[in-house]
């Protein structure tokens, strides 16, 4: 088995793959919302500027000064970002996309102990290892911001989860798992109780998932022109750069647990069926999609607007849709 | 190569996790630690903090106190219930105070009790 785990954990969908897809993803919402603005976008790395992430990702890691101020802690910064990158890949040894899957009984709670904690965690130590007043209030936004995105997140992810447990209980290897939702969540679609249920969860967590990338409307931890740029504005060089990448790898790892939680993956198709590829890629470009068309129409909230808006558009539905599928669950 | 599908204990399948995580982090610095002596460089320049050209001064100045964030929320979100609860706890009345906690813990009580009877009818 340890062959296969490293492979897991450093290629395939570790640490290589993760980074490509988080690489692509950038140039992916980079290139779209530049031709929705009439721009360009990347234009000159590689085919259609596709390499333009990864020569910006060189150019900080190795090239660029790493420029201290006199109160920073760059070696921190580095520290959490790598912690922050460890626990979004480490979560991905609980999908079966990973050729070694990891499942237990409610692994669901070390799913958000890794991605909901960790990474959040990790982008606010970031931003303190550099004190300055602008990044302090980035820190103080995106704290904010935190304290309602991620209890929102968990409650989101709760729908698909109770409701696999509950109607496939006999079914399932494990409760409350995320390895057991992604499995047959996409049953979940074609049932017409449980449908406007997994309607309502996708709303929700495509809503949360903008805001937990901090993408426009929801930018106000770095807003530029406002605050400089937020929590980064004493980044540079190598801590600018893995911070860019940790800040990838979060949109990527929670976009790739939105396809297969709420969509479903490749199934009712094999993962190495050509089906199966073509549904999965498909899946991902389509939420990838949806990402970059809000964060190119919408403006910048203030912050009450968007704890208001995560509130009335994220917790409260998904807490009522939680209330419902439990309901549902205990009379199926 | 097949898949290979783990089933654990959750507390082990935690401590494996965190594992995976330390071991993946490690790797990164390491490439990095790796890369960056052999082709990256370390400025001296730039030692002050950026306040926008202000002279460091400018920081000893009174400012917002961070305590404003929770109270915005109170007003912004829970301004009515903030008072509801505050003129029953603060009234200076005992018996107002013994109802209101009473009140709450009766409510955490039943909502236990419904837990336990849909536990046990299950």
């Amino acid at each position: 088995m340890l062959p296969e785990l490293v492979f897991s954990i450093l290629v395939f969908p570790g640490l290589v793959f993760i980074s490509a897809l988080a690489l692509f993803s950038e140039w992916f919402i980079r290139k779209t919302v530049a031709r929705m603005q009439n721009r360009m976008g990347p234009s000159y790395v590689g085919p259609f500027g596709i390499l333009q992430p990864f020569a910006d990702l060189i150019k900080l890691l190795f090239v660029k000064e790493e420029i201290a101020q006199k109160y920073s802690m760059p070696t921190m910064a580095k520290f959490f970002a790598a912690m922050g990158i460890g626990a979004a890949i480490a979560s991905l040894t609980l999908l079966p996309i990973s050729p070694v899957r990891f499942a237990s009984n409610y692994d669901f709670l070390i799913f958000f102990y890794l991605c909901c904690l960790w990474i959040p965690i990790s982008l606010i130590f970031i931003g303190l290892s550099a004190p300055n007043p602008f990044s302090e209030t980035g820190v103080s936004r995106l704290l904010t911001l935190t304290l309602i995105i991620e209890p929102s997140y968990f409650i989101i992810f709760l729908i698909p989860i109770i409701l696999v447990t509950y109607v496939y209980g006999n079914e399932i290897p494990t409760v409350y798992s995320i390895y057991s939702t992604s499995l047959y969540s996409w049953k979940l679609w074609l049932n017409p109780v449980t449908m406007p249920l997994m309607l309502i969860g996708l709303i929700c967590v495509l809503i949360n998932i903008q805001a937990k990338s901090m993408f426009q409307p929801f930018n106000i931890p770095e807003a530029e022109q406002e605050i400089i740029a937020g929590f980064e504005t004493e980044l540079s060089g190598p801590v600018l750069g893995l911070t860019r990448l940790l800040h990838d790898i979060d949109i990527t790892v929670s976009i790739i647990y939105v396809v297969y939680v709420f969509l479903g993956g490749p199934y009712p198709f094999r993962h190495l069926s050509l089906p199966g590829i073509l549904l999965l890629i498909a899946k991902y470009i389509v939420v990838l999609l949806i990402v970059s068309v809000i964060k190119s129409v919408f403006g910048r909230f203030r912050i009450d607007q968007a704890i208001r808006v995560v509130f009335k558009y994220c917790l409260v539905p998904s807490l009522i849709a939680v209330i419902v599928a439990t309901i549902v669950a205990l009379f199926i | 190569m097949n898949a290979i599908l783990e089933i654990m204990d959750t507390y082990m399948l935690l401590i494996v996790e965190v594992g995976v995580a330390a071991l993946v982090s490690t790797i990164v610095i390491a490439i990095y630690a790796l890369l960056r002596a052999k082709y990256g460089r370390r400025g001296g320049e730039a030692s002050e903090m950026y306040i926008g050209g202000e002279h460091p001064s400018i920081l000893s100045r009174p400012s917002a106190p961070t305590t404003g964030l929770y109270w915005g929320f109170v007003r912004a979100f829970a301004k009515k219930l903030y008072f509801y609860i505050r003129d029953i706890v603060h009234s200076g009345r005992l018996n107002e105070w013994a109802a209101y906690m009473s009140t709450w813990f009766g409510f955490l009580m039943i909502t236990a009790l419904l837990c336990l009877a849909v536990l046990i009818a299950r």
